[in-house]
């Protein structure tokens, strides 16, 4: 047989154990890690804004992990700000709760109201526990379509409430989504409202 | 038969880069995706290159013989 149909045909098996590796081997992690830009965990610029009797230091992220999905968000500057699991994600720890924020890929076939009642509120009726809807509503964030979905679920016998808000993106949408201890969810509102409301995509 | 093999061949890493860079991938579905997508490629232009290559030295060989 010809040498150089054996020697493609062995380079192709290899090329393909590689991607297998990549795809679903111990190599996925450093693929997902790859995704992730540095510099969107560095923020950009500081401001200080008064939230009620307390005045609270924000830091400006700029994310520019996700071609077509730039986006910069203000989070303050005492909380721990970590990547996310996905690239295009950040992951917060604060005092009396934690959160997420992240893309998400709306279906063309759909819109992001009809996506959210009929496949992430479902999803999220099976997957967290104790989970009760308290408030849904539309609302716009920094001039885009955004929906905010109130719901309260139970961890480790002590009651959370949820503030998840979905912002419209030309492409993907941002999903904010923080879990605040039911005690103190009412005094962290305006805060989490200005986070929500800082959200802006930097590609338009 | 050579050309139908050319036009799979071609057929296949079309697919693969439809998948890779036009379809709209659901989130879960990324890592079915990065697979699927590169296999088509590596698949296509692998057999495109067999097919460059197949039966060149042979045909070479036959015309030596038939001398």
């Amino acid at each position: 047989m010809n040498k150089k149909i054996v020697l493609i045909f062995i380079l192709t098996i290899i090329a393909l154990a590689i991607l297998a590796l990549f795809s679903f081997g111990p190599l996925s992690e450093k693929r997902k890690a790859a995704g992730i830009n540095p510099s969107s965990l560095n923020p950009v610029s500081t401001e200080t804004a008064n939230k009620g009797d307390a005045s609270v230091v924000l830091n400006l992220y700029c994310n520019r992990d996700a071609v077509e999905n730039y986006y910069s968000v203000q989070l303050p500057q005492k909380w721990s700000v970590n990547a996310g699991k996905k690239a295009g994600s950040y992951s917060v720890v604060f005092s009396d709760g934690n959160g997420t924020v992240e893309l998400m890929d709306v279906p063309d076939n759909s819109t992001l109201e009809l996506f959210i009642l009929s496949q992430q509120e479902p999803q999220l009726k099976k997957t967290i526990l104790g989970y009760h809807r308290v408030d849904y509503k539309k609302l716009s964030a920094s001039g885009n379509e955004a929906y905010e979905l109130t719901y309260q679920s139970t961890k480790n016998s002590e009651t959370y409430e949820t503030l998840k808000t979905y912002i419209a993106g030309s492409d993907q949408a941002g999903v904010l989504t923080f879990s605040v201890k039911q005690s103190s969810f009412n005094e962290t509102y305006p805060l989490l409202n200005s986070i929500i409301q800082s959200f802006r995509w930097e590609n338009k | 038969m050579r050309q139908v093999f050319l036009f799979v061949s071609l057929a296949i890493i079309g697919v693969g880069l439809y998948l890779k860079f036009f379809y709209d991938v659901p989130d879960a579905q990324e890592t079915i995706n990065f697979f699927t997508s590169w296999f088509f490629i590596i698949v296509g232009t692998s057999s495109l290159l067999i097919n460059l290559f197949w039966g060149s030295p042979k045909n070479k060989d036959s015309h030596k013989e038939q001398k």
